[in-house]
């Protein structure tokens, strides 16, 4: 089942949260809605949900596998929420939260007392939170709660899940796991899945689509790979990953940012003179002991070696600070150390000029 | 001239009339402040509507106005001269003087209570508990009985014992509608006055001593909540 979006938007006061947007999320995928905060990404999925109502438009529309359920209620739309900061009900133990669902159902359609409890045993496994179904959600660790707010939403069989910001409220450790833990999960259960997060890492690692979405718009939409390495915009370039950013000029055949020079054989003509932008990614840059052509002289600012990689702050002849992330095998045979003088050449490149990509 | 025993078992009488109409004032006004609390605090809090800073100013008039003055606008609302005493009148409704009239001022002096409570607890708890079942398609009424109600269980008892005991020792409004007929409109308050003023300080201190047990009472029942309630929150 897919989910499809038709353009909406959402304006609250003067404030346009969503400006005509329009999506699909796949059927079974888990999908990432990700941007920074204000970009519209959780009223997105509060529309979805029906606990927001979009503006009126009769272009409008969202549609569950075809059907329209712009008019449904956000009780009739079969979809579950969990929600960013859980909500479990408070005086209600582990097991009566995630039967909630059940017993709330009109009495024709709702399951046994014992039905019931096996569905909650069933459920309590797959989150492997066996055992303490009697517990008040405050005796809970925060990932032991977003278990059982996950497990609340699956006990009706929602046709979706969204999710809101999942892990936003967990320390690292235990995000990275619950972060493992939900694609394991995902990939049994393959329920069409739409979670929010702000954090780019998150969503690259988790998600089988990643949709970026920027002031009520989406920048880019496509796998973790593509957004990667083929960021179709400057938000998207700047948002993903860390970036140097250099400040420069379009010439004939040529963009030139200080000492950096980069062939560019097909500038239109109108283009020419035109402030551009240059993007290069810190594990793009080369750094060598050697000047070769096209490289430019910088002194080591900074050295941070505690990590994956070897991060370096690098400052060039004209005062721009950059940085440049090279492996800890890369960094033993240039043996830098701080003030050292060395040429950095870039691997990969890419120059934005207002709506033109080079 | 009333023989002594006579007079005395009216003194009884007028006594165990006045405690009568307390308790049935009480009774009627804290139920309803209740359901009017609630109703407040949950519009307040769970809702965005147009008007909605106008209706918390409303619930705090009680509160900002002298209750006599509460008392003086019930006889220009319903009283004879009033704006709806010829209509009154006619369809022989009688609200000033009565029982009736007590128990609207007596409403209207305590309304705020229990609302006051609520409103900032229900605030502080949010309304993603209510977005959840909403979510796991529960109607508006499970919603409130299972998952608001239990939540602000301690904070209305809290509200509703405050209430009670103001809606037992109200006397301003209540003493302005009353017209004070003994045996029939005096509440315990209104009765230990008369006696007081009647230099019948024995009986004026014995009924006193009732009402100033009962809030004693509730002073202590409110303390007991309230460290339950700390309990609950930390």
């Amino acid at each position: 089942m897919a989910i499809e979006i038709e353009n909406i938007s959402k304006t609250f006061g003067s404030f346009k949260a969503l400006n005509n947007l329009s999506l699909i999320i796949p059927e079974g995928k888990l999908t990432a809605l990700l941007g920074p905060s204000g970009s519209g990404k959780t009223t997105l999925l509060r529309i979805i949900a029906g606990l927001e109502t979009p503006d009126n438009n009769p272009d409008s529309d969202i549609r569950f596998n075809g059907q329209s359920v712009a008019e449904r209620h956000a009780r009739e739309r079969g979809v579950g929420f969990v929600f960013q900061h859980y909500a479990l009900f408070r005086h209600m133990s582990v097991f009566d939260n995630i039967a909630f669902g059940l017993k709330v159902k009109p009495w024709r359609s709702r399951p046994s007392r014992s039905e019931i409890k096996d569905k909650v045993s069933e459920l309590l496994k797959l989150i492997q939170l066996e055992g303490i179904g009697n517990r008040m959600p405050s005796q809970l660790s925060g990932g032991q709660r977003q278990r059982v707010a996950l497990a609340r939403a699956l006990a009706v069989e929602p046709k979706f899940l969204l999710l809101d910001e999942p892990f936003g409220a967990l320390d690292t450790k235990v995000r990275q796991d619950l972060r493992n833990w939900l694609r394991k999960l995902h990939d049994e259960l393959h329920i069409t899945s739409l979670f929010v997060t702000h954090d780019q890492e998150e969503a690259l690692e988790v998600s089988d689509k990643v949709v970026i979405m920027n002031k009520g718009r989406i920048e880019q939409e496509g796998s973790p790979e593509e957004v990667f390495h083929n960021p179709a915009t400057e938000f998207v370039m700047n948002f993903i990953g860390h970036v140097n950013l250099f400040h420069g000029r379009l010439e004939k055949g040529k963009a030139v940012f200080g000492k950096i020079v980069i062939d560019a054989a097909d500038v239109p003509a109108d283009k020419l003179g035109k402030d551009a932008r240059l993007f290069i990614r810190p594990f793009e840059m080369e750094i060598s002991s050697l000047n070769a052509e096209g490289s430019i002289k910088a002194k080591v600012e900074r050295i941070q070696a505690a990590g994956v990689s070897v991060k370096v702050e690098l400052k060039s002849e004209d005062g721009k600070v950059f940085t440049a992330e090279l492996t800890h095998e890369r960094f033993r045979e240039l043996q830098l150390v701080k003030d050292m003088e060395v040429f950095v050449s870039p691997r990969n490149t890419r120059i934005f000029v207002e709506d033109y990509q080079v | 001239m009333q023989k002594p025993s006579e007079k005395a078992s009216t003194y009884t009488e007028n006594a165990f009339a006045a405690i009568k109409l307390t308790i049935i004032v009480t009774l009627v006004a804290t139920p309803l402040n209740m359901i009017f609390g609630i109703a407040a605090a949950w519009a307040v809090t769970k809702f965005e509507f147009p008007g909605k800073n106008l209706l918390i100013t409303l619930i705090d008039i009680p509160f900002a106005v002298s209750p006599v003055i509460s008392g003086l606008i019930f006889v220009l609302v319903f009283g004879l001269q009033g704006w709806f005493g010829e209509w009154l009148y006619a369809h022989n409704i009688k609200i000033i003087f009565t029982e009736y009239g007590i128990i609207l001022a007596t409403i209207f002096v305590t309304f705020p209570f229990i609302a006051r409570e609520l409103i900032p607890l229900m605030q502080e708890q949010g309304s993603e508990e209510e977005y959840a079942a909403l979510m796991l398609g529960a109607n508006i009424w499970q919603i409130f009985f299972k998952v608001t109600l239990p939540n602000i269980k301690w904070g209305l008892l809290y509200g509703l014992i405050l209430c009670n005991a103001r809606a037992m020792g109200e006397f301003g409004a209540v003493s302005v509608v009353s017209g004070h007929i003994r045996g029939e409109t005096n509440t315990v308050p209104l009765h230990v006055e008369i006696l007081y003023n009647e230099y019948n300080f024995a009986a004026a201190f014995a009924v006193a001593s009732i009402l100033a047990v009962l809030g004693i009472i509730t002073l202590i029942i409110k303390n007991l909540l309230e460290l339950k309630i700390r309990k609950q929150t930390h």
